[in-house]
């Protein structure tokens, strides 16, 4: 028998005892089925995994909606390809990129997200490597092993910033992880500042990445990738701005740049294929003409819809390029974007023959009788990118096919870097000049020529045209010949679909063609506006938006 | 335990419920055990008798009755007062009738006793000195049935006593009761949450009579959180609805209850399609996070309340001020939504069948343009683009009228159908209510394919183990299931926005021979039909869109909590208990084989599954202290509580390059197995809270109530773990003072409160870590020449280690008022909220390459006043009237952003950027734009909008490329040109004020339900159309778009090209006013007579028609004027939200 007085001392002893059962430990939780950043970096496997992330981010090509396939927009930018896709107001942003303005056939909206997007993914892929450099010292590894990885990690975030400040040119140039919300707002750098950076970074990786193939490095970025892309941004560095690398203490000129490409010419690694056609063969990816190129896949089956491209390791250039509609083999119905212009198609040689390498790069469809269901998009010329094409061998079995083309990208061809050489020695050795230029055209069996400036300028948009590379040497080239030619691309070809012959569908009206490049923006996309907004003036708006 | 305590004569009817009785219940028993959990012993009486079997040495009467009852199944009616004054005894009964006994045992007791229709009324008796000389009145046996005013259902358990006596009886579940009474006696008749009435017996001897439900009244019941308080008790801002109100409206969902009928809380529908769950804010958006209010049913807290049979619930209690749900601190930032079920009452089993039949249809269709307009539009739109352009459709009357896709998508007639069965019943130890439910919705679009359908189970069980001792269990099993989920997504993907935007000229079916040759081979077919393909490419046939929908959602879920709960004495109280919430979703999906549109296509099929399984489980240990100390009254409670949530999902999915059976969409059933995808992760959180309340009244006059508590959540920072949340509130009942004389006011409350809640409602449960996201961030690298897929991994956010608690601190100062008789009663309530340390991730600039954190970065404040008005009356004998209205007023502003713009994006629409943000200053989610003036109608008015640069003097056209009838866009900060810098606030998209009427009508056996809601002052972009495709069908107002002709039009000039960017800029021209007024429930009943109805052995029977959404008045143009959204910065954006559909139903309530 308990009395009420000591009933009332033992309900309160067990409220007490319940209320002091609860321990701190079954609040301090963590997630079940992820892992901490504090307990990250710690592996070489997790290293290897943080390293694949910064890789990743190349392979991206539509983040938050904003399709993005960006050697696709550097096609449309250059005077080789019209935006084109469904209609004048599909894709605004990507038509935006014809003229940088607004035209008589298609609005132009400096907010639209396309141009948020290429920020986004630069950034994106920049923090990642940051991340990687900060902290790989914290694994437990050998120090060969952790300078590799932090060799590719530079390596990466060059190629990173080199695209930010070709596409907007005025960026802020971001080290080490913003981590501290004090320093989320960073000013633009001059972008002098920002090429030096990324030359900085190139030759540092170029201490520990492997003298190499691609395919012996097992597609990981090797020292001649670096090497091929620091002469690229010599180059574009020198047309744009007229001032050599600075690369901490060294200086990358002309002498020196022509110094790394021998070496890649002579190192014995890289050559031709035979046949200019096969190099976007599936059987020759990281073939013997690599230098840099992005390993594409389908290995990760993704479904979804486009939206999810990110998520999977697919060239979402391909769908960009695709013919639209067409149904059935050999080709699977893409957006009708980044049409090539008959500019670029009049570019071919055709005597003494044909240049193969015309139709190597120009796919001409022009009527269902040509593939099935093929429906004429906005701007269509009856070309499409034959390089990156929505072709049988590519189709993934078992992914979303748009989010999952296998096809890699080949950036840096080992003819762009005989081309690179010979444009260096023009006036310097012309006898080299003309040897690395004629390597090309004989591949290709074109009779030699000599190396001038013209020529050779001819050759690269020839020999490198859909491959993303054009609009940069017009830029470097200067912004009163970027004008001329993206001008001279308004030429109306005997396929567009217009005139008075119009049916229901997606027409294009003859001023769709019309270029005119607005050069007050010096060939520049603008800083997103949401960014300046967020920044609350630190971000600058470029010239001309 | 069987004792009805009567209180003493002259008090009222709600001291029942006053603790006093309940200790001096317990007093008289003996504790002889201390069980914390004891089997059931009896769940139901067995076959009792008239005879008894007792044997007692010096046994208080208590005591004996207590197993007279359990054996006879007799209730005693007595007052403690009774009890206390009879004197032990001696008692060796075997077998023996039970009259004998009772002889025995009042012999010589103070007291003596009349059996009553088997209850033992207990009464003095009166001694022969004291026999009054008045003439002594016959006694007359009465019958009588008690029943509810509103429904005519009988009423269980009601307490019929004899004024100035205490002779009387409970009514049995008919509503029956049996009495000897003296004639001209007054009956009073008392039961819970029902006003009291007393009424003359007269001459009469067979009496019926209807209590009507106090929902205005003083003596109801509101629960508080871990208690309940009498209405007039409260100081806090709580208000209620009940099931009287619930049942009538027949609702599809819970939270519907709430749209209109409550003050303060604003339920705005989603979307119409079946089984969509309605947005809901308690005193407007504090945070621009989950601002879903906190759902605690029958005190276990639920993250949805979706799966409750609206028909099970007995009522809601809404804490809207910090002070009242201050107790659920960490979480009640919200408001609390306090849910309690429906019980068994003592007595006969009631069995009652609820059901619906009804036909649904689209309220409204928005009319567009038929094939010959849309192709005079589009050549105007070429034209206008340059008049070289050449025109798309040559000959527009040729194409004639083309497809009305509304038509072909919405459904006519869709069902709905409802049954739900529910027994309850028990005795004076056990009660029970078991329930079963069935409902089903198809879709106005899509009809089958867009289906809700869902079971329940119910039992609810309370039972008395010892006098001391309680012990209950709720078990809820609901299955579920939903086909075809649609949002109110961008327009793109979704049916109804394609059906508005896709050519009228495309055919449903395509018919032409030629045509077809060219159609792609996996173009979507019906049966031999195939459906047609827009030749413009850009929107999909909706219907061939529809075709293709599989999927399905099945959720289980099992919800159970027991309890225990035992009086300990001295107005102590002790419970305890454990719920569990288990759910497990199967969804199913096969995208089959499909070609849509060039950009929309599945060249195989996939079938996946994807399987979780959630747990929530939760101890809370309560002990609660009440008494009354002369007019001091004392109510305290502490308590603790622990929540843990476990969550764990596992998925596959597998594709086949041939179709694959919807009937049979397995994963094994595909065939491609390297295509195999699988994934599967878990999640959890925790939550420790400790608890106390202190709530003081002196005489009911001066009342006083304070609530600290201490949460503990794993969803926070290391260094934040613990926050602490205090309240305090206090209210003057000045019509109880001895200076107040009633007169019209009969009734009259102030109070006022203070106090802090807490927020931790964030999506994610680790918001304060940052984990490494490895989920399909991997690379191909080579190994052997061969590809592989390597592991990647990157960070998924920045962490922030010192995440806190979001806090919302509000002061309330409220009003409640009975006029004439408690024939109106008023409440109303100010209140200031002000959210500090939002949890929010600002947008931070994309150069930092992760998410933002969540950090404490913002504070939004929201006032508002809130009106509630009840009237409740009977006009005649016949005629009566139930009439409530409230109106709450809330005006929202954010007053603090901590970061560098002190902004942050709102929600974006298809390619315009944010079309809302938060700024400090304005309200939440407001519309983000440029304003307009007018249409510029010429080339002058352009060339004279001009801008001269201060410095260089140059002047410059501000809108260098409009054409007449393009938009005046104003250039807000005057620097010449239009961008983003010009826009401003152009609305809010939180209405200013929300109202809702009831009204009920009573006459005879007929009942009329009007219920009406109105929503005032918000803004919505209607985003149905897409301009931003040129080649979207327009709706017909456009036909009303400038042109040389059409000077006044209220449309800009029509542009394929639109170089002003008249469609694209986010501008006024998208912005439309959002009232409206809608009467949501019209519905008429008929309760058959009950001298008709008894003769099939029938309590009643009430058959009804009911329309739904029968009247909508609102001047907006889209599908629907209610527009909720899942994120508060979403709020306002119609991107084709499916229409809320206008239903017939014809039901039966029946009772046995």
């Amino acid at each position: 028998m308990l009395s009420n007085h000591k009933k009332h001392i033992l309900a309160l002893a067990i409220t007490m005892l319940i209320l002091a059962g609860c321990s701190k430990s079954f609040l301090e939780l963590s997630p079940p089925s992820q892992v901490e950043e504090t307990n990250f970096f710690q592996t070489q496997l997790q290293a290897d995994q943080a390293l694949a992330g910064v890789y990743h981010v190349l392979q991206w090509g539509n983040i938050n909606h904003g399709h993005s396939p960006i050697m696709g927009f550097m096609e449309i930018a250059s005077d080789d390809a019209y935006a084109g896709g469904g209609s004048s107001s599909d894709a605004v942003g990507a038509k935006g990129l014809d003229n940088l303005s607004a035209t008589d056939a298609a609005p132009f909206n400096a907010t639209d997200i396309t141009y948020e997007s290429v920020w986004n993914i630069y950034y994106q892929g920049i923090a990642r490597a940051n991340t990687l450099l900060a902290n790989i010292g914290r694994v437990s590894a050998t120090d060969d092993y952790k300078n590799e990885v932090s060799a590719e990690a530079k390596f990466l975030r060059a190629v990173f910033y080199f695209g930010l400040v070709r596409w907007y040119e005025n960026v802020p140039l971001v080290t080490a992880p913003l981590l501290d919300p004090d320093k989320y707002n960073q000013p633009q750098a001059p972008p002098e500042d920002v090429l030096n950076q990324i030359a900085a970074d190139l030759v540092d990786a170029m201490q520990y990445l492997p003298k190499s193939s691609m395919k012996s490095s097992n597609g990981h970025a090797t020292y001649y990738s670096a090497e091929a892309l620091l002469a690229r941004v010599y180059l574009y560095g020198k047309g744009v701005y007229g001032s050599d690398l600075k690369a901490g203490d060294l200086t990358i000129d002309a002498a020196k740049t022509r110094a790394n490409l021998d070496e890649i010419i002579n190192s014995g690694t890289f050559g031709l294929f035979p046949v200019y056609a096969d190099i976007w063969r599936k059987e020759n990816e990281m073939g013997i003409e690599s230098v840099w190129e992005i390993d594409c896949s389908d290995l990760a089956f993704m479904s979804g819809s486009t939206s999810n491209q990110y998520q999977a390791q697919g060239n979402y250039n391909v769908n960009y390029f695709g013919p639209r509609g067409v149904t059935g083999t050999p080709y699977t119905a893409g957006f009708s974007n980044a049409i090539p212009t008959q500019a670029l198609y009049e570019e071919f040689e055709t005597t003494p023959i044909v240049d193969p390498r015309r139709d190597a790069t120009i796919l001409l469809l022009n009527s269902t009788a040509d593939a099935p269901g093929l429906i004429k998009g906005w701007q269509h010329t009856g070309y499409f990118n034959n390089k990156y094409n929505t072709a049988a061998e590519y189709l993934t079995s078992s992914g979303l096919p748009s989010i999952n083309w296998g096809q890699n990208i080949h950036v840096i061809r080992f003819s762009d870097v005989l081309l690179m050489a010979s444009e260096l020695y023009l006036g310097v050795d012309q006898s080299k000049a003309d040897l690395y230029l004629n390597r090309v055209r004989e591949r290709v069996g074109l009779p030699d020529r000599a190396a001038t400036e013209d020529n050779i300028r001819h050759e690269r948009r020839v020999e490198l045209a859909g491959e993303g590379v054009r609009y940069w040497d017009l830029l470097r080239y200067g912004l009163a010949y970027t004008k001329q030619m993206i001008d001279a691309s308004s030429l109306v070809g005997p396929y567009y679909n217009g005139g008075g012959t119009l049916t229901a569908g997606a027409n294009t009206p003859p001023n769709a063609f019309i270029m005119n490049w607005d050069s007050t923006k010096h060939g520049h996309i603008p800083i997103p506006p949401s960014q300046i907004i967020l920044s609350n003036g630190t971000l600058q708006q470029n010239p001309g938006y | 335990m069987t004792f009805t305590f009567l209180p003493q004569s002259g008090s009222s009817g709600a001291a029942l419920h006053r603790p006093r009785y309940r200790h001096q219940l317990v007093s008289v028993m003996k504790l002889t055990t201390f069980l914390l959990l004891v089997a059931f012993t009896q769940i139901s009486a067995k076959g009792f008798s008239q005879t008894v079997t007792l044997s007692y040495r010096n046994a208080p009467l208590g005591k004996i009755f207590r197993d007279i009852q359990k054996q006879t199944g007799y209730h005693f009616l007595c007052t403690t007062e009774q009890l206390s004054s009879t004197t032990k005894v001696d008692l060796n009964a075997h077998d023996m009738p039970l009259k004998e006994v009772l002889e025995l045992c009042f012999q010589s007791q103070p007291v003596t006793y009349a059996i009553v229709n088997k209850t033992i009324v207990v009464s003095e008796r009166k001694s022969p000195g004291s026999i009054p000389l008045a003439p002594m009145f016959l006694p007359i046996h009465i019958t009588g049935t008690v029943t509810d005013s509103i429904t005519g259902n009988p009423l269980a358990g009601v307490t019929v006593r004899v004024q100035g006596n205490t002779m009387g009886a409970l009514t049995d579940a008919n509503g029956n009761f049996n009495l000897d009474v003296e004639g001209n006696a007054v009956l009073v008749l008392t039961y819970l949450g029902y006003n009291m009435k007393a009424i003359e017996v007269g001459q009469r001897t067979v009496l019926h009579i209807a209590l009507s439900p106090s929902t205005t009244g003083l003596n109801q019941i509101v629960v508080i959180g871990y208690g309940t308080a009498k209405k007039t008790d409260v100081t806090t801002a709580i208000s209620s609805v009940t099931d009287a109100t619930i049942d009538k409206l027949s609702i599809t969902r819970v939270e519907q209850a709430l749209q209109g009928t409550l003050p303060g809380v604003m339920v705005m529908n989603q979307n119409g399609q079946p089984g969509d769950k309605p947005m809901i804010r308690v005193r407007g958006t504090g945070t621009n996070n989950d601002p879903d209010p906190l759902y605690i049913v029958d005190g276990f807290p639920v993250s949805s309340i979706e799966y409750i049979n609206p028909g099970d619930i007995a009522r809601i209690d809404v804490l809207k001020d910090a002070a009242s749900a201050a107790i659920y601190g960490a979480r009640g930032a919200n408001g609390v939504i306090l849910i309690t079920t429906k019980k068994g009452k003592p007595g006969k089993i009631t069995i009652s069948y609820d059901g619906y039949y009804g036909i649904q249809n689209v309220w409204r269709k928005v009319p567009e343009l038929n094939a010959t307009q849309y192709a005079t539009m589009m050549n105007e739109a070429a034209k206008n683009a340059s008049p070289d352009n050449p025109l798309p459709y040559p000959d527009p009357a040729s194409l004639g009228k083309g497809t009305n896709w509304q038509d072909a998508l919405f459904q006519k007639n869709v069902p709905i159908v409802s049954h739900q069965i529910t027994a309850s019943g028990g005795n004076e130890q056990t009660t029970y209510l078991t329930s079963f439910s069935y409902f089903d919705q198809q879709g106005v679009i899509g009809g089958p394919k867009s289906e809700f359908t869902r079971y329940t189970f119910r039992l609810n069980l309370d039972q008395k183990v010892f006098d001391f001792l309680k012990i209950g269990t709720n078990v809820n099993y609901i299955f579920s299931e939903r086909r075809a989920i649609f949002d109110n997504g961008d327009q793109g993907g979704q049916a109804l926005g394609n059906a508005f935007n896709i050519d009228p000229i495309t055919p449903i079916y395509e018919t032409d021979p030629a045509l077809l040759a060219n159609y792609n081979p996996n173009a979507v077919k019906n049966g031999d039909k195939t459906y047609g393909i827009s030749p413009l490419a850009t929107f999909p046939n909706p219907l061939a869109q529809m075709a293709l929908l599989n999927g399905n959602n099945k959720i289980d879920k099992l919800i159970g909590n027991v309890y225990g709960e035992l009086t300990l004495g001295k107005g102590f109280k002790f419970r305890s208990s454990y719920s569990m919430d288990l759910e497990n979703i199967t969804s199913n999906s096969l995208t089959p084989i499909y070609y849509l549109l060039p950009t929309s296509s599945h060249p195989y099929a996939t079938v996946s599954k994807n399987f979780s399984r959630s747990t929530n489980w939760q101890t809370e240990n309560v002990l609660s202290y009440a008494h009354d100390f002369g007019k001091n009254n004392i109510q305290a409670l502490i308590g603790q509580s622990a929540i843990k949530y476990f969550y764990e999902n596992l998925g596959g999915s597998r594709n086949d390059p041939a179709p694959i059976d919807p009937g049979l969409a397995y994963i094994d059933v595909a065939t491609d197995i390297a295509s195999s995808v699988n994934n599967g992760g878990a999640d959890t959180r925790t939550l420790a809270s400790y608890f106390g309340r202190i709530a003081y009244d002196y005489d009911g006059r001066y009342l006083a109530s304070a609530v600290l508590r201490r949460d503990g959540s794993s969803r926070f920072g290391r260094n934040n773990l613990y926050a602490t949340f205090p309240s305090a509130s206090a209210a003057w009942v000045i019509s109880k003072e001895a200076f107040f004389h009633p007169g019209v006011v009969s009734f009259l409350k102030i109070r006022g409160s203070w106090g802090q809640n807490g927020n931790e409602n964030l999506g994610s449960s680790f918001p304060w870590a940052s984990t490494i996201n490895t989920a399909d961030n991997g690379y191909t690298f080579l190994m052997n020449g061969q590809e592989y897929l390597a592991s990647g991994a990157s960070l998924s956010a920045i962490s922030n280690p010192d995440l806190k608690w979001e806090t919302s601190e509000q002061t309330d100062f409220g009003l409640d008022m009975d006029l004439w008789n408690e024939k109106v009663s008023i409440s109303a309530d100010y209140y200031i909220k002000t959210t500090k340390g939002l949890l929010i991730r600002p947008s931070i600039p994309d150069i930092v390459g992760y998410s933002a954190p969540y950090v404490n970065g913002g504070n939004v404040q929201n006032k508002g006043i809130e009106l509630g008005i009840n009237y409740r009356g009977n006009i005649t004998r016949d005629l009566g009237i139930n009439a409530s209205f409230n109106i709450s007023h809330n005006v929202n502003k954010v007053t603090r952003i901590d970061n560098t713009s002190g902004t942050i994006a709102g929600a974006n629409y298809i390619n315009m950027g944010s079309i809302t943000r938060m700024a400090v200053g304005e309200p939440i989610a407001y519309f983000w734009g440029v304003k307009t003036d007018g249409i510029f109608q010429t080339q002058d008015e352009i060339d004279n909008y001009t801008y001269t640069d201060p410095n260089s003097g140059t002047v410059k056209k501000i809108q260098p490329n409009a054409k007449p009838g393009d938009l005046k866009f104003i250039d807000q900060n005057e620097d010449g040109t239009i961008n983003d810098n010009d826009r401003v606030n152009l609305g809010d998209p939180n209405p200013k004020l929300t109202t809702g009427l009831t009204i009920n009508l009573f006459y005879k056996h007929l009942d009329l339900t009007v219920f009406t809601i109105g929503m005032f002052g918000q803004k919505v972009f209607n985003g149905n159309y897409r301009f931003d495709k040129t080649v979207s069908n327009l709706p017909s107002t456009m036909l009303d778009s400038w042109s040389p002709d059409n000077t006044g039009a209220k449309y800009p000039r029509f542009v394929s090209n639109d170089p002003n960017r008249n469609y694209s800029t986010v501008s006024d021209l998208l912005l439309e006013k959002d009232n409206f007024v809608r009467v949501k429930d019209l519905q008429l009943g008929y309760t058959l007579p009950e001298a008709l109805t008894t003769r099939f052995k029938v309590t009643s029977l009430r058959l009804f028609v009911a329309v739904d959404n029968a009247f909508t008045f609102t001047k907006y143009s889209g599908f629907d004027p209610e527009i909720g959204a899942t994120s508060p910065l979403s709020m306002g954006i119609d991107r084709g939200v499916y229409p809320q559909s206008r239903t017939f139903r014809f039901g039966i309530d029946l009772k046995l």
